[in-house]
C-alpha cells in the first residue's frame, strides 16, 4: 500500500509545481489534444498552425503517416488508409463483420478474437491505430511544452462498454500515455461550458460530427454527472448534408448519372465548402465541371441549404425524442443544450436544435474543439494543478453489469448509473450434484436475455470440493474503477478456491499481446524499452517518496509508534538509494513495494482518520448553519 | 465493510434525513476519491479506489429503501437470501400475480398507454408497501414480527417499477 496524501487546505507550502497535462478528443473522423497554459485552456495546433487531425492513418511499407497527409492517400491506397477505427476499437470479430461493408480496408478475422486490419506495414488491430493516432497527439503535446506529459484524460462515447474503454487505455498505453482518467465526451463537453458549477441541472449534447450523430441526456446533481440516456445514429453526420448538396448540384447541371470518380470527389468538395460559406453568408456561388469541360454556375441560398439538410436534420430530432423518452424527460425538462461536433456549426442545425428544445444552444465554444478542452480542464485537475479546486466528477457506470445464469438469462450484479468505483458481490451455487466447475459469463447490457447483451469475457471457476446440487456457494465480486473498467473474481466459500480474471481478453488484447506491440512498436524501438521502465519506476518511487515524507512530517508522530517508524525509514531510505542509483527498475520496484508493505498501517490509519474528520468537519458547518 | 449507518455517521433508522446523506457521500467522495490520488502511484489510488468503492457501497445502502430495510433487519439477525425468499402472505401473492398479469397484456398489446395507468396506480401502492416498511422497523432494534414480509412486498413493488420502465423503453425503440 502506497501512502496516500491528505493535505489540509492551507497547509501546502512547497511552492506551486505545474504538471504537464493534457486532454484528448479521440473522435470517428478527428482528434484533437488540448492543454491548460497559464490557466487559459486551448487545443493544440501542429507545425502548420491545424488544430485538427484527421484520425487517418496510413500504413506503407517504408513508412506510417497520420493525420492530413495519411488522409491524401485515401483515394489512391484506400486499403492502406485506414479511417474510422474508432468504429472497430473493442469490438470482437463477429460486431466488425456487420460493419465490414461500410469499410474500405481489408479486415482479417478467424486466428484471433481481436480483428485485424491487413496492411502494407504489416496485420494492424484498432488499438494500435488508435495508438498511432494517440503518439502523433502526444509528441505535438510534448513539442509544444518541452517536456513529457504526466497524463492525459482521454474522452470516450458515453455508451462505450467496458471492452470498448478497456481497448481506448490499451491504446493510449502503446503510445507511451499515462491516462489519468476516461471521461465521457457529453461529460467533458459540459465542463467545458462550466456547466459542473451549478447546483442541480439536466443537460442535452447534442454531437453532430462528420459521419456520427449523438445525443446525450446528462444530469447533474452536486458535481456528480450521470449520463440519463444516449442515443443517436452511427451513419449519420455532416457527410451525408455534402452529399445532398452535391445530389441537387449534380442534377442542376444535368450531370445526375455522373460516375467518374475524381469529378464526384470535385463536387463533394464544392459542396462542403458552399456549406461551410452558408454559415458566414446567406447565399454563395457553386460550380461543377461537366465531362466536356463546360463549367456549370448556380448560387445555393441558405433556404435551399436547408430544405436539403431538412430530412437528416429530421433523423436527429426523432433521435432526441428517442432519447428524452429513454429519460423519461419531457423537453421542458432540458436546461441547457450544448453544441458539440463541427456540422453543429451551420444555422440550420442551430435553428432546428432550438426548435426542438425551446431554448437556444450553448454554442459559444468552437464546437470541434469544445471535447478536448472540456477534458483538458479536467486533465489538469487531476494532474494536481488546481489543488483548491471543489470539482469531482462522479462517474456512473453506463451499461449494467451481470452473469448468464440458468437458461441463457441474466442475473445482474451491478446496475447502470452504479456510481462507481464499485465492488458488489452475489452469491451463486451449482445446479448439479457433484459438480466441480462453473463457468461463469460476464456479460454488459440492459436486456434480460444474453444473446441480446454485449458478451465481456468467460471464465471457469473450477476446483469445487464435490457437493450435493445447491450446496456450494460462490460468491462473485465485481469490481469496476474510476475508468469504469471491471475486474471479476469468483470464490468458493465453503473451501476457498479462487478465480480471478481482469475483464479483458474476450475481445480486447491480452497484456502479452500488448507487451509485444510495445516492442515492436516504431516508438519504443527509439525510446528503449529498458530506458523508458527505469524511467516509470523512478517517477513511481518519487510520487511514493514525497507522498510518505509529507505523510510522516505532519502525522507520524500521531500514528506511529517509534518502532514502527524505525522500520518505515529504513524501508524509505532503501528505496531513496535504490531510486537515486538509478539503474535497476526491478530493483526500484521491490524497494517501493517494500515501502508501501512497511506503511500499510500508517496509511490506513490516516485513512480513517481523514474519514472522521470528513464527517467531524460536516457536523462543525451544519452547526454553524443552523445558528 | 464499517457498518454504513456508523460510515455516515448517521443514526441508525429506517428513514433516513436525505439532504444530510448526500451532502457526506460528497465530502465523503471529495476525501476520497481516487481521483484525488492520481499523482501518489497506483497503490494509493487502488487503495482509495477500494474505500471510495465502499462509501459508494454504504451510500447505495442507506439511498435505496429496500437495502436499507433489509440492512436495518441484518443487524437484528435476520436472514435474507434474495434468491429464494418470498412473501408468505397468499394475499400478496394473489396481487402480485394479478399486478403482473395486467402489466403483461398491457405489454403484449403494446399499449403504452394502459401501461402509463398502471405504472401510475403502481406508484401508489409502492408508497403504502412503503409506510408498512417504516412501521414495522419503526424500533430498528426490535422490528415487528412480519417486517421481512413488507419488505418482500417492497422488494416486489421496486422490481415491477424497474421491469415496467425497462418495458416501456422497449416499447418505445420499437416504435
Amino acid at each position: 500500500m502506497a501512502l496516500l496524501q491528505i493535505t489540509e487546505p492551507g497547509a501546502d507550502s512547497a511552492p506551486h509545481q505545474r504538471h504537464l497535462a493534457a486532454g484528448i478528443d479521440r473522435g470517428t473522423t478527428h482528434s484533437l489534444v488540448a492543454t491548460v497554459r497559464s490557466g487559459e485552456v486551448d487545443t493544440l495546433p501542429d507545425e502548420q498552425g491545424r488544430h485538427i487531425l484527421p484520425s487517418v492513418v496510413h500504413y506503407a511499407a517504408d513508412g506510417v503517416t497520420v493525420g492530413h497527409a495519411a488522409a491524401e492517400h485515401a483515394a489512391d491506397d484506400p486499403h492502406n488508409t485506414i479511417a474510422s477505427v474508432k468504429r472497430l476499437i473493442g469490438r470482437g470479430a463477429a460486431d466488425v463483420a456487420t460493419l465490414s461493408g461500410e469499410l474500405p480496408f481489408r479486415l482479417k478475422t478467424g486466428e484471433s478474437s481481436v480483428p485485424r486490419i491487413e496492411t502494407a506495414a504489416g496485420d494492424k488491430t484498432a488499438v494500435e491505430v488508435s495508438a498511432d493516432i494517440l503518439n502523433t497527439l502526444r509528441e505535438r503535446a510534448e513539442a509544444t511544452l518541452g517536456d513529457e506529459l504526466e497524463g492525459v484524460v482521454i474522452t470516450v462515447p458515453a455508451y462505450f462498454d467496458d471492452a470498448q474503454r478497456q481497448a481506448t487505455r490499451d491504446a493510449a498505453q502503446l503510445a507511451g500515455l499515462n491516462v489519468l482518467r476516461l471521461i465521457s465526451e457529453p461529460t467533458a463537453a459540459a465542463v467545458a461550458y462550466g456547466l459542473d458549477q451549478g447546483e442541480e441541472s439536466t443537460i442535452a449534447v447534442y454531437d453532430l460530427g462528420g459521419g456520427t450523430f449523438d445525443i446525450s441526456i446528462l444530469q447533474l446533481r452536486r458535481g456528480v454527472f450521470e449520463v440519463l440516456a444516449t442515443g443517436g445514429d452511427s451513419a449519420l453526420g455532416g457527410d451525408d448534408i455534402d452529399r445532398a448538396i452535391a445530389g441537387w448540384l449534380l442534377n442542376a447541371a444535368g450531370m445526375a448519372g455522373e460516375t467518374d470518380a475524381q469529378r464526384l470527389r470535385r463536387v463533394l468538395l464544392s459542396a462542403r465548402q458552399a456549406k461551410e460559406a452558408l454559415t458566414e453568408v446567406q447565399r454563395t456561388p457553386v460550380e461543377v465541371q461537366r465531362a466536356d469541360g463546360s463549367m456549370f454556375r448556380a448560387e445555393l441560398d441558405r433556404a435551399t441549404l436547408m430544405q436539403l439538410a431538412g430530412p437528416l436534420l429530421e433523423r436527429t430530432m426523432g433521435a432526441c425524442q428517442q432519447v428524452l423518452e429513454d429519460a423519461g424527460l419531457d423537453r421542458e425538462a432540458i436546461d441547457e443544450v450544448v453544441l458539440v461536433g463541427g456540422s453543429t456549426r451551420m444555422p440550420a442545425v442551430r435553428e432546428t436544435v432550438e426548435g426542438f428544445f425551446g431554448r437556444a444552444p450553448r454554442a459559444g465554444i468552437d464546437p470541434d474543439r469544445v471535447v478536448a478542452i472540456g477534458a483538458a480542464q479536467q486533465a489538469d485537475i487531476l494532474a494536481g494543478n488546481k489543488p483548491d479546486t471543489e470539482l469531482l466528477l462522479l462517474d456512473v457506470i453506463p451499461l449494467s453489469l451481470g452473469l448468464e445464469t440458468m437458461g441463457g438469462l441474466v442475473e445482474f450484479i451491478i446496475p447502470r448509473n452504479t456510481t462507481i468505483p464499485v465492488s458488489r458481490a452475489q452469491e451463486f451455487t451449482t445446479f448439479k450434484d457433484g459438480q466441480t466447475a462453473m463457468s461463469l459469463h460476464v456479460v454488459q447490457g440492459e436486456r434480460d436475455v444474453v444473446d441480446a447483451n454485449r458478451s465481456l469475457a468467460r471464465f471457469t471457476l473450477s476446483g469445487i470440493p464435490p457437493m450435493v446440487a445447491g450446496a456450494a456457494r460462490i460468491r462473485v465480486t465485481f469490481q469496476v474503477d474510476a475508468d469504469g473498467l471491471l475486474n471479476v473474481t469468483a470464490r468458493e466459500q465453503t473451501q476457498g478456491v479462487e478465480a480471478h480474471i481482469e475483464v479483458k481478453p474476450s475481445y480486447g488484447l491480452t497484456d502479452s499481446e500488448i507487451e509485444q506491440m510495445l516492442r515492436d512498436s516504431a516508438s519504443s524501438a527509439r525510446d528503449d524499452m529498458e530506458a523508458r521502465r527505469l524511467r516509470e519506476q523512478q517517477v513511481e518511487a518519487d510520487r511514493v517518496l514525497e507522498a510518505l515524507d509529507a505523510a510522516l512530517e505532519s502525522d507520524g508522530d500521531r500514528y506511529l509508534e517509534v518502532e514502527e517508524r524505525e522500520t518505515i525509514e529504513q524501508a524509505r531510505d532503501a528505496l531513496r538509494a535504490e531510486r537515486d542509483q538509478g539503474s535497476d527498475p526491478d530493483a526500484i520496484e521491490v524497494a517501493r513495494k517494500r515501502v508501501e508493505y512497511a506503511s500499510e498501517a500508517f496509511v490506513a490509519r490516516r485513512m480513517n482518520d481523514s474519514i472522521r474528520r470528513a464527517l467531524a468537519g460536516h457536523n462543525v458547518s451544519e452547526y454553524d448553519a443552523g445558528n | 465493510m464499517n457498518d454504513p449507518f456508523e460510515q455516515f455517521d448517521l443514526p441508525v433508522a429506517f428513514e433516513v434525513d436525505r439532504p444530510q446523506l448526500d451532502e457526506r457521500f460528497r465530502r465523503l467522495q471529495a476525501e476520497l476519491h481516487p481521483d484525488r490520488f492520481v499523482r501518489q502511484g497506483d497503490q494509493a489510488r487502488r487503495m482509495a479506489a477500494s474505500v471510495a468503492a465502499d462509501v459508494n457501497e454504504a451510500y447505495a445502502i442507506l439511498a435505496d429503501d429496500y437495502r436499507r430495510a433489509v440492512h436495518l433487519l441484518e443487524r437484528t439477525g435476520v436472514d435474507f437470501d434474495p434468491e429464494r425468499d418470498t412473501s408468505q402472505n397468499i394475499e400478496f401473492i394473489a396481487a402480485q400475480i394479478e399486478w403482473r398479469e395486467r402489466l403483461e397484456e398491457a405489454a403484449a398489446a403494446r399499449d403504452s398507454e394502459a401501461l402509463e395507468v398502471a405504472g401510475g396506480e403502481l406508484e401508489q401502492a409502492r408508497a403504502a408497501a412503503r409506510a408498512k416498511v417504516a412501521q414495522a422497523l419503526k424500533d430498528p432494534e426490535a422490528p415487528a414480527e412480519d417486517a421481512k414480509d413488507r419488505v418482500l412486498e417492497l422488494r416486489f413493488f421496486d422490481r415491477l417499477l424497474d421491469e415496467m420502465k425497462r418495458t416501456r423503453r422497449n416499447l418505445a425503440a420499437a416504435e
